[in-house]
């Protein structure tokens, strides 16, 4: 997005987060397409932040800059909140003697990295080590979290497959908390090993606590990798990718000896944790799509070792595409859902065994059919406040 | 070009095309539907608004319409469709599409622009003056509001109260005020010039029908308003006019209470609440007589106020930059 845009012409989304410098020569109908894009996307927070960090508020109408302003309160917003539960997690759990280790949006709004910035967050996830998560699940109880309501099938899916406790919900705050002992699910194909994490976890800056930690930088990335290509249907995918995209920046930006260590050493890190082919998606797509500065011999390097064998990469270049950038107009790109499912059932196939799977799909398949209210939605006072006005 | 200068079959193609836009105070709306039943009543409820350009942004586009071939053939319903998404509210039976639309166009003002504080309240002028009428659902401030408005007081709005932190003026969002069950025929009487549009039964709240917005509400509503009273107003038949005072702790707790993104603004919310409710004078009137009523608010905002304002107030006056120095 170098020179500016036609009028008529349809505006794209991932240029606009690439580069916002030629936002301000952008027409009404150009905006229309641009901010509902960032609402269907989750990316109007981001987009914000970068617009603000390249200086560009002032240039901008201010009805639109009303939005970008808006969707700032709501990301910090969730900052306050996130930080406030954090803080109170840390009471429950920081002199507990074992690690306690804040993961993904937690983690980068604590240590106040890019990727934090503009960022929606709903949950906070933590891992702890296996042999102590029970006693976690005590200690946080004891300060107010209790599991949210599932049913029995949802219970026993969390505790046998999945590599976390169900969801837990503060009884006063209503902020949900994801309790982890590794990250990606057990009964899965990949198994990066939990212990690795631990050794390898660094303190948070800031947060003055021995045991109170984050994962080391690559290992952040192939978490969050692990978690967009792995364990995600790419549902929530580009905010997904904005973060790589924000760590990939943050962690190799420069010439200096640490920028070095960390490209030479993160495709045999990837290797190391079982996440080589997460860790390849992940510095293909924000390369492609966002123009994440990979070096090419890093780019070189993880094909060698993570890329899948033909034609898997060029379906997924294909759904990916799709997933990740709707359509700038009204109509859906074609193959948009499609594609959206495909990843769904392939995140799955990717997380179970086959007959596990089938069965798993069939039950929620079946749930969707007796349209079982979603219990899990918490609505705060002011969307009460909301639904009380209405009118019919 | 304004509205009503439009005729019903170029409505009629705006809303099946490129939508209606029109600017209600800070917010370009682009209102779309392909039933035609709504035709008639957009037509009228929004005929002193001019018409915006095609060619500029707008804030929020809100339609309803049938979102399926289900929809459209098999169940008769309709949805809100936001900005070409469906939030996700169930679809609604067609004769109930008029009082959801508007409801959809406040929906967007309740939930979105957290640029501003939002109050839930109406707010009315008179000498550059306003009043803002908090109140629970059936406490009548939409009728008290409607009551003011037909006696030659601004609306602001029916529903929002609306600020730009740091700053403490009212902004307002003229739109059509919603009445329901009698307070319909309370107005009809006490103002038989009234211009409604049709009368909707059968939604949540019973029967509902809309005011037209005046031309000078419209006509100002890129005006702001400096606030001066905050009056609960509760509507009981039988009873004499009364007037209480309330504490301005008091109501700074229930107007929070009410708001619709308090939280989402934290501490600069609280401060600009706190400075609103320093600089006007608060109180409750319970009343059965809608003349009474109209009497004694005229009477208090041509007084001088109760008390002196404080520092915050005063800065208000040399505009949001002092205003900010001061919440600093």
């Amino acid at each position: 997005m170098t020179t500016p845009l036609k009028t008529s012409q349809p505006v794209h989304l991932l240029d606009a987060l690439n580069d916002p410098s030629s936002l301000p020569s952008l027409s009404g109908p150009q905006w229309n397409q641009l901010i509902r894009l960032t609402r269907r996307t989750k990316s109007m927070a981001k987009l914000a932040h970068r617009v603000s960090a390249a200086g560009l508020d002032d240039q901008l109408d201010p009805r639109v800059l009303d939005h970008l302003l808006a969707s700032r309160a709501v990301a910090n917003q969730h900052r306050r909140v996130v930080s406030w539960e954090a803080d109170r997690v840390i009471a429950a759990l920081g002199d507990a003697g074992y690690d306690l280790i804040f993961l993904k949006g937690a983690a980068y709004v604590l240590s106040d990295m890019s990727a934090g910035h503009g960022r929606l967050i709903s949950d906070v996830d933590i891992m702890v080590p296996k042999v102590n998560i029970d006693d976690a699940e005590l200690r946080l109880h004891a300060a107010g979290w209790v599991p949210m309501k599932l049913d029995a099938y949802d219970q026993r899916y969390y505790r046998q497959w999945m590599h976390e406790l169900p969801p837990l919900r503060h009884k006063a705050r209503k902020g949900v908390l994801d309790v982890h002992h590794t990250i990606l699910p057990e009964s899965g194909r990949l198994r990066p090993d939990p212990a690795k994490l631990f050794a390898a976890a660094i303190p948070i800056p800031g947060i003055h606590h021995p045991r109170v930690k984050m994962l080391a930088p690559a290992d952040m990335i192939l978490h969050s990798a692990a978690h967009l290509f792995q364990d995600g249907d790419l549902a929530g995918g580009l905010r997904d990718l904005l973060d790589l995209d924000d760590l990939l920046r943050a962690a190799g930006a420069g010439d200096d000896e640490k920028s070095g260590a960390f490209w030479r050493s993160l495709v045999s890190r990837g290797k190391e944790l079982d996440l080589h082919r997460p860790l390849y998606y992940a510095l293909r797509f924000t390369s492609r799509l966002l123009r994440t500065p990979v070096p090419q011999a890093v780019l070189d390097e993880s094909s060698r070792t993570g890329k899948p064998m033909a034609p898997v990469p060029m379906i997924m270049d294909l759904l990916a595409d799709r997933a990740f950038v709707p359509d700038a107009g009204q109509g859906k790109r074609w193959g948009a859902s499609l594609a959206r499912w495909m990843l769904y059932v392939r995140s799955h196939w990717l997380r179970m065994p086959p007959l596990l799977l089938a069965q798993h799909l069939g039950k929620k398949a079946m749930r969707r059919f007796q349209k079982v209210e979603d219990e899990t939605a918490v609505k705060t006072k002011e969307e009460k406040n909301v639904d009380a006005k209405r009118l019919a | 070009m304004y509205i009503h200068e439009l005729s019903n079959t170029d409505v009629a193609r705006l809303l099946r095309g490129p939508g209606v836009r029109a600017r209600m105070g800070p917010f370009v709306f682009g209102m779309k539907t392909s039933l035609s039943q709504l035709v008639d009543p957009i037509h009228l409820l929004y005929a002193n608004y001019p018409l915006e350009p095609e060619e500029d942004f707008i804030d929020f586009e809100v339609a309803v319409s049938p979102r399926s071939w289900r929809e459209r053939w098999l169940s008769r319903n309709a949805s809100f469709i936001i900005d070409g998404e469906v939030p996700s509210f169930p679809s609604f039976e067609r004769s109930l599409a008029l009082p959801m639309f508007e409801w959809a166009v406040n929906w967007c003002v309740f939930t979105r622009p957290h640029q501003y504080l939002i109050l839930h309240s109406a707010v009315v002028e008179r000498n550059g003056h306003a009043v803002i009428l908090p109140g629970q659902p059936g406490a009548g401030k939409s009728t008290l509001c409607a009551g003011l408005s037909l006696r030659g007081w601004r609306l602001l709005s029916d529903e929002v109260c609306v600020m730009r932190p740091p700053c403490i003026d009212l902004i307002p969002v003229p739109r059509p005020i919603g009445l329901k069950e009698e307070s319909i025929n309370v107005i009809r009487a006490f103002e038989p010039g009234v211009v409604m549009g049709p009368a909707t039964p059968g939604t949540r709240k019973g029967t509902v029908a809309h005011i037209q917005v005046d031309a000078k509400s419209v006509a100002a509503g890129q005006v702001s308003a400096k606030p001066r009273l905050i009056v609960f107003p509760s509507y009981r038949a039988g009873v004499g006019l009364s007037l209480e005072p309330i504490s301005k702790a008091q109501t700074l707790l229930r107007i929070a209470q009410d708001a619709f993104n308090f939280s989402v603004l934290g501490a600069q919310g609280f401060d600009n609440l706190a400075a609103l409710v320093d600089a006007s004078d608060c109180f409750a009137l319970t009343y059965s007589s809608m003349d009474q009523a109209i009497e004694k608010l005229n009477e208090l905002i041509e007084l001088e106020p109760t008390q002196p304002k404080n520092e915050m107030t005063h800065h208000n006056n040399s505009g949001p930059r002092a205003n900010a120095e001061v919440m600093a």
